[in-house]
C-alpha cells in the first residue's frame, strides 16, 4: 500500500491544487490527511467507474466545504482581531463606527427627519394662515363663483447642501371659473378684490399685469395674459394671490386663481424669509 | 435528560456513532459512516475533515496517534464526546418511544 499512496500521492496534483483554496491553517492541519484519505478511497475501488464515483463524490464535496472553513476562518480571524484590541482600542473604534453612522444618519435621512418635523410643527399654521388670507380678501374664489376648490398641503426638502437642509411646507387653494357675461360687473369685483388686496398690504407683482386688467382683457378677446399676482410677507410666511387666464377666445371666458402661503425651516442655512424680504421674493 | 440533547448535526452525530467502536482514521470513518446510514450519508473528505475540526474543537473526539500507521491520524471519542452521543441516543430513543405511543408510525401510512 505504501508504494501504492507514493505513486497516488504524486497523480494528485490537482486535488492539492484545490485544497490552496482552503484557509492557511486548515490545509496546513488537514490538507494532508485529505489526501491521504481520498488515496485510501482510490485503493479501495478497483474498477475504473467505482474511481470515477470516487472522484465525482470527492469533487462535489469539495466546493461547499471550502466556502464553509473560508466563511469561519473570516469569522474567527474578525474575532480575533477584535479580542487583540485593548478596551481604549475598543472605545475609540466604537465611538468613530457611531460617529460615522450617525453622519451617514444625518447625510441620508436628514431630508425625511427635518421634513417631517417641518410637517408636525408648521404645516397646520400653514394651513390656518390660508384661511386667514382668504378671510382678509372676503373670499375672493366665492366672490367670483369658485365653490369647488382643489386645496393641497405639503412639507418637501427644496434644498440641501453637505450640511443644510431647507423644508418648506406650503399649502394652497385653486380655483377655475368661467366669468360672467356682464362685463361691468365683474370688473367691478375685479377692482373691489385689487382694493383690498392693496389694503391688507399685498404688494403687485412688477409686470404691471394687475387683477382687474387681467379680468377686463378677457372680455377684449385676450386669450393670454402674464399673471397677475400679488404677495404679502407676515413674519416666517409668505403669502401669493395668483391669477391667470385660463380661456376666453372663444368664449366662454376663464380665469384660474391660486391663494398659496408657506413658510419654510431652514437647518444650518440662510433663513428663507430673510431671502424672501432681501429679493422681495417673486416681486 | 441532558439539556443539550439534540444539538449535533447529522453527519457529526454519524462520525460520533461511527468511533463509538473503536478509533478509526478518515477512511474509516467514511466506511462506517455510510454502512451506518444505509449508504445515505457518502462523506467526501471535504465534509469529513470540515465536522472533524468541529467535533475536535468542541472537546467531542481527540485524535490518536499510532505508532503502526504514521501517515493517518486516528480519532477516538473523549469522554464529553461520549455523553453528547449518549444523550443524543437518549433524545432518539424518547422520540421514537413518544412516536410509538402515539402511533404516529401508523398514522403516517394515512397521508403517504
Amino acid at each position: 500500500m505504501y508504494t501504492s499512496m507514493r505513486r497516488r500521492q504524486a497523480s494528485f496534483p490537482i486535488y492539492r491544487a484545490l485544497l490552496r483554496f482552503y484557509p492557511k491553517t486548515y490545509r496546513h492541519e488537514y490538507g494532508e490527511q485529505m489526501v491521504q484519505t481520498l488515496a485510501d478511497m482510490l485503493d479501495d475501488q478497483h474498477g475504473r467507474y467505482e474511481r470515477a464515483a470516487v472522484w465525482i463524490r470527492v469533487g462535489s464535496d469539495l466546493p461547499l466545504s471550502i466556502v464553509q472553513e473560508n466563511m469561519n476562518n473570516i469569522g474567527a480571524t474578525t474575532m480575533n482581531k477584535l479580542t487583540k484590541l485593548s478596551n481604549k482600542q475598543l472605545l475609540m473604534s466604537g465611538g468613530i463606527l457611531a460617529v460615522l453612522i450617525l453622519l451617514m444618519a444625518a447625510t441620508w435621512g436628514r431630508g425625511f427627519i427635518v421634513s417631517n418635523v417641518a410637517r408636525v410643527f408648521y404645516l397646520k399654521p400653514v394651513q390656518q394662515m390660508i384661511v386667514k388670507r382668504d378671510g382678509e380678501l372676503a373670499n375672493p374664489f366665492h366672490t367670483f363663483g369658485m365653490d369647488t376648490l382643489e386645496k393641497t398641503s405639503s412639507c418637501h426638502v427644496t434644498a440641501a447642501t453637505f450640511i443644510s437642509t431647507q423644508v418648506e411646507c406650503t399649502s394652497s387653494a385653486h380655483g377655475y371659473v368661467k366669468l360672467s357675461d356682464n362685463k361691468d360687473e365683474t370688473v367691478q369685483k375685479a377692482r373691489a378684490l385689487e382694493a383690498t388686496l392693496e389694503k391688507q398690504g399685498y404688494k403687485a407683482g412688477s409686470n404691471e399685469v394687475t387683477f382687474t386688467s387681467l379680468v377686463a382683457g378677457t372680455y377684449e378677446g385676450k386669450d393670454y395674459s402674464p399673471d397677475a399676482f400679488y404677495q404679502k410677507i407676515d413674519g416666517p410666511y409668505m403669502c401669493v394671490f395668483d391669477t391667470t387666464i385660463a380661456y376666453a377666445n372663444p368664449a366662454p371666458r376663464a380665469i384660474s386663481m391660486d391663494l398659496s402661503c408657506r413658510r419654510t425651516l431652514e437647518i444650518l442655512g440662510t433663513p428663507s424669509n430673510a431671502g424672501y424680504r432681501s429679493s422681495q421674493g417673486y416681486l | 435528560m441532558s439539556k443539550d440533547y439534540n444539538q449535533l448535526p447529522q453527519v457529526a452525530f454519524s462520525i460520533l456513532l461511527a468511533l463509538s467502536l473503536k478509533e478509526r482514521h478518515g477512511y474509516e470513518i467514511i466506511k462506517q459512516v455510510e454502512e451506518d446510514s444505509n449508504s445515505k450519508i457518502k462523506l467526501g473528505p471535504g465534509a469529513l475533515y470540515t465536522s472533524i475540526k468541529q467535533l475536535r474543537s468542541k472537546g467531542l473526539i481527540v485524535e490518536v496517534k499510532r505508532p503502526d500507521d504514521s501517515r493517518r491520524r486516528y480519532y477516538k471519542l473523549s469522554g464529553a464526546g461520549a455523553k453528547a452521543l449518549e444523550s443524543e441516543l437518549e433524545y432518539y430513543e424518547n422520540v421514537v418511544r413518544l412516536a410509538k405511543k402515539r402511533h404516529a408510525l401508523s398514522n403516517v401510512h394515512l397521508y403517504a
